[in-house]
């Protein structure tokens, strides 16, 4: 069952997102959809979804060449209970 | 759908069931996920088990640093859900289309009067300037 979250999109995530439309060119339309397809999916999946890349960092395939990567952090208090969760979204290149 | 009771020990440490772990293909040492939610009901809480794969390049583990320390110093925007993601990326290509076209204009306006200046200033050396036809070509 998907769970209700906010999308929290960083700064990193608006610089990346600008400089591989430029590399995208003329196929930055189809970078845009292929990054708000990846969001979707995760928003009705839920967090977990996805490529794990290590403890709560998962990534999602969009356009060749790219990849949203999010993290699903759970901040805890002193006393090791859970305050908030956040998320971040990042295309990065693939290796 | 299946059951199971177990019994909480100190600092929050529990056993997992063998079914539980066989039918997660987990053992020791393997990473876990926790998911909670929350609703009218109570707190449900799934468990799923998490494959860890090879981080990317230098640029990418740099670029995944800054996002974290935009998160954790509050450099982040905010989305209630992916439409509303969609709707800022909309806007922000608009803008960018816009702001692309304004400078075109402004390109050409600096040429016009460039060819401006270079017609005032042939005309003081003796020397007729002319703009380039549009159909340059087919007058050849």
């Amino acid at each position: 069952m998907a769970v209700p979250f906010d999308i929290h999109a960083s700064d990193e995530f608006e610089i990346s997102w600008q400089k591989f439309s430029y590399e995208a060119g003329w196929k930055a339309a189809e970078f845009d959809e292929s990054i708000l397809t990846a969001v979707r999916t995760l928003y009705e999946k839920g967090p977990g979804y996805g490529h794990s890349r290590g403890d709560a960092r998962y990534s999602i395939p969009v356009m060749e060449g790219y990849e949203l990567v999010y993290e699903w952090t759970t901040e805890r208090d002193e006393r090791g209970n859970a305050i908030r969760n956040h998320l971040d979204l990042l295309p990065i290149e693939r290796t | 759908m299946s059951s199971h009771l177990v019994r909480l020990r100190e600092r929050n440490q529990l056993t997992l069931p063998a079914e539980v772990a066989d039918k997660l293909g987990v053992g020791p040492g393997s990473l876990l996920e926790l998911i909670l939610e929350t609703d009218d009901e109570g707190t449900q809480v799934e468990l799923r088990r998490a494959e860890v794969v090879r981080a990317g390049t230098r640029e990418a583990r740099r670029s995944e640093q800054r996002a974290r320390k935009d998160i954790r110093e509050g450099r982040f925007v905010t989305y209630a859900n992916s439409e509303e993601l969609a709707v800022h990326m909309k806007q922000t290509r608009d803008e960018e289309a816009k702001r692309l076209r304004a400078q075109i204009e402004e390109m050409q306006e600096q040429m016009q009067g460039l060819m401006f200046n270079m017609r005032r200033m042939g005309a003081a050396a003796g020397v007729e300037l002319t703009e380039m036809p549009v159909n340059y070509t087919k007058q050849r």
